[in-house]
């Protein structure tokens, strides 16, 4: 179970202290990046496939997670029940949640809801960050910083 | 300079290779030997061996027809869900490098390598980036190139790109 305590180990590191395969461009977006080296997701687009170490890698793109989650939808309907789930940040109009899918705009970030902070990769200061859904809500200008939440795949 | 190469008619070439169209009768009264359905993809080789830079840029530019579906990289990679080229793909990202106050480039790598069939040759990526605070991006293709012929191997591209 995903704890505050392993999160907080993450906090304050950039990917290059995350990632074995190499994949640590300073100029790519790690956000997915980070959720995936957390949790231990392998699917799709990996940081392995795409970079040059040999250590398990972890999916890669936001499209690719979001479709994975068991349930999701607007984050102000999320049930107060759901401890920990994953936080997406977009323009509404690029999720379809009837078809649980998301199109690969530029502007899209994932982070990691846990007991009310969320855990994230801030690529403009290339490390994790923890911030409340408030500050979370402010990543993008509107109208792309529309947030949903989706159950940990 | 690209060469195409391997079509059927010339006419046929100067639409594949991305040359203007030309006034004459509809498709549907050319010959089956010219309906574009037959048209096979051209071949694309680079001027350069190894490529530089600006022979990735046309080689991509030239290629924009081959589809996504040529790997699982390139699934849901566009924009839009409807995107089912590489130039499709393409296109969307360079949409968004339209404004003037923005950080934007494109990024090329030639790299040594050998192909699936173990031909020598170069691993060639083209990157599109864009950087404003968190809203930061590198989207683009990889490819490889035979050093024999400079032949573009169209059914190695794949997708490339995170976030």
């Amino acid at each position: 179970m995903l704890t505050q305590h392993q999160l907080a180990g993450y906090l304050g590191k950039s990917i290059g202290d995350i990632c074995q395969n190499g994949y640590t461009s300073v100029h790519d977006n790690h956000c997915a990046h980070f959720v995936s080296h957390v949790l231990g997701y392998r699917f799709g687009v990996t940081c392995q496939a795409m970079g040059s170490g040999k250590a398990p890698g972890a999916t890669l793109r936001v499209q690719e997670l979001f479709p994975r989650c068991h349930s999701a939808g607007a984050w102000s309907l999320r049930p107060a029940s759901l401890r920990s789930c994953l936080v997406f940040i977009t323009r509404a109009s690029n999720v379809n949640l009837a078809s649980r899918s998301m199109a690969n705009v530029p502007r899209k970030h994932v982070g990691i809801f846990l007991d009310g902070f969320i855990w994230h990769y801030s690529n403009s200061q290339q490390r994790v960050v923890k911030e409340l859904p408030a500050q979370f809500a402010q990543h993008y200008a509107p109208p792309d910083n529309a947030m949903f939440f989706g159950t940990l795949p | 300079m690209i060469r195409c190469a391997g079509l059927a008619v010339a006419a046929a070439a100067l639409v594949a290779c991305g040359s203007p169209r030309t006034s004459g009768p509809a498709s549907g009264v050319l010959p089956k030997s010219l309906r574009a359905v037959d048209v096979q993809p051209p071949e694309i080789h680079v001027a350069h061996r190894p490529p530089m830079p600006k022979d990735v840029i046309e080689a991509v530019i030239a290629s924009g027809n081959v589809p996504l579906s040529v790997s699982s990289s390139c699934r849901n990679a566009g924009t839009e869900p409807s995107d089912a080229t590489i130039g499709r793909y393409l296109a969307g990202f360079l949409a968004e490098m339209s404004s003037p106050d923005k950080k934007n480039w494109i990024e090329t790598s030639i790299e040594p390598g050998k192909s699936d069939a173990g031909e020598p040759g170069s691993m060639c990526t083209l990157t599109l980036r864009h950087e404003d605070g968190d809203d930061r991006w590198g989207w683009g293709v990889r490819f490889f190139v035979r050093s024999s012929d400079g032949l573009v191997l169209s059914s190695s591209f794949a997708c490339v790109g995170a976030g």
